[in-house]
């Protein structure tokens, strides 16, 4: 059974994409009553990025660092970790940074992103970056997940 | 089978039945001509609506079939190697991109022309041939949309009990003759 640190971490990071695919997805063809949910979804989708981010980090400091990597390293697939994990750790970073810019373009511009395209596109931009980085940070995290189950201590 | 598996593949599997849109979008426009919708009347608007905003439920299921899937890869213990059955859900993913890719393309080139197009037509310009001209485009991705689909869930079905090269180029043929017949005309008898 897995650890439950882990199932709250991918858990909110999976929450949170798709805060921001909702986002996305009302911005293609906004309506007044749509940037009320708009908002609530950006900030829901940020708060779950830094929930997800503390609970990884508690994790990895306490039970991935000195149990689950040295199986890994020691393993039949070393660069789970030093590849993949290793990657993730640092392509992460750009969520919580990405998630609070779209959040304050969408709160700063509010009503205003109903007319004005440019600002619309953008807000589309970050939400597809968001989307497509969170995609791959879960998909990165979901093979260092079978490494360890390969590595025996998954 | 612990629960949350169970859970996570009836996502996975109601995903992709939910993403069979393309099959009754084109059954849709073919049924079109048949009320005698004229271009921008209110049916007509109806339809339309209809079809433009199921882009925005096909991303969610796309994307809850993503991440299923990859849970779902996961927890099965294929390892990490280049087995057939990792291959299989290789191709399944390169063909989810393929269905992200070309929906992204309808929503955010084809979708934005006719929705300017019908401005225009409002405004009392004589723009009807382009937006036919448009929605055929349209109409030509959503079968290819199905046959790509089609051709995901050949691939899912053998990741347990892989099925001969023959019999994979047979149903790959079937599957492309049915979106073919599903984009020309009404499949009135549910296969023909």
């Amino acid at each position: 059974m897995s650890n439950p640190l882990v199932v709250i971490h991918a858990l909110t990071g999976v929450l949170s994409i798709f805060a921001f695919l909702l986002v996305f997805v009302e911005l293609l063809s906004p309506s007044e009553k749509a940037i009320g949910r708009i908002k609530i979804f950006a900030i829901i989708g940020t708060i779950l990025i830094f929930i997800s981010w503390t609970v990884g980090g508690y994790y990895y400091v306490t039970y991935y660092g000195p149990d689950i990597k040295p199986a890994i390293k020691e393993g039949p697939n070393p660069w789970i970790h030093s590849v993949v994990m290793e990657t993730k750790e640092h392509v992460f970073l750009f969520l919580p940074f990405l998630a609070i810019l779209a959040t304050g373009v969408i709160l700063s511009y509010d009503a205003g992103l109903l007319e004005n395209n440019k600002a619309r596109s953008s807000v589309l931009a970050l939400c597809v970056l968001i989307i497509l980085i969170g995609l791959a940070v879960a998909g990165m995290g979901y093979m260092i997940s079978a490494g360890a189950r390969v590595a025996g201590v998954g | 089978m612990t629960a949350a598996i169970g859970i996570v593949t009836f996502l996975h599997i109601i995903s992709a039945i939910f993403m069979a849109w393309p099959l009754y979008a084109l059954i849709t426009v073919n049924e079109r001509p048949k009320v005698g919708a004229i271009l921008g009347d209110k049916v007509d608007d109806f339809m339309e609506g209809i079809i433009k905003k199921q882009a925005g439920r096909c991303y969610i299921f796309q994307i809850t079939a993503l991440i299923t899937g990859l849970y779902l890869w996961s927890y099965g213990n294929y390892g990490l190697t280049l087995s057939v059955p990792n291959l299989l859900m290789l191709g399944k993913l390169l063909g989810l991109f393929i269905l992200m890719g070309l929906l992204s393309y309808v929503v955010f080139f084809v979708q934005p022309k006719i929705d300017n197009l019908f401005v225009e037509l409002k405004k009392g310009s004589d723009v009807g041939s382009k937006i036919n001209a448009l929605r055929l485009k349209r109409k030509k991705f959503a079968a290819t949309c199905l046959f790509v689909l089609l051709a995901i869930i050949i691939f899912a079905v053998q990741i347990r009990e892989p099925l001969s090269l023959i019999m994979n180029a047979i149903l790959i043929v079937l599957v492309a003759l049915f979106s073919y017949r599903v984009y020309k005309t009404n499949i009135q008898y549910g296969w023909v």
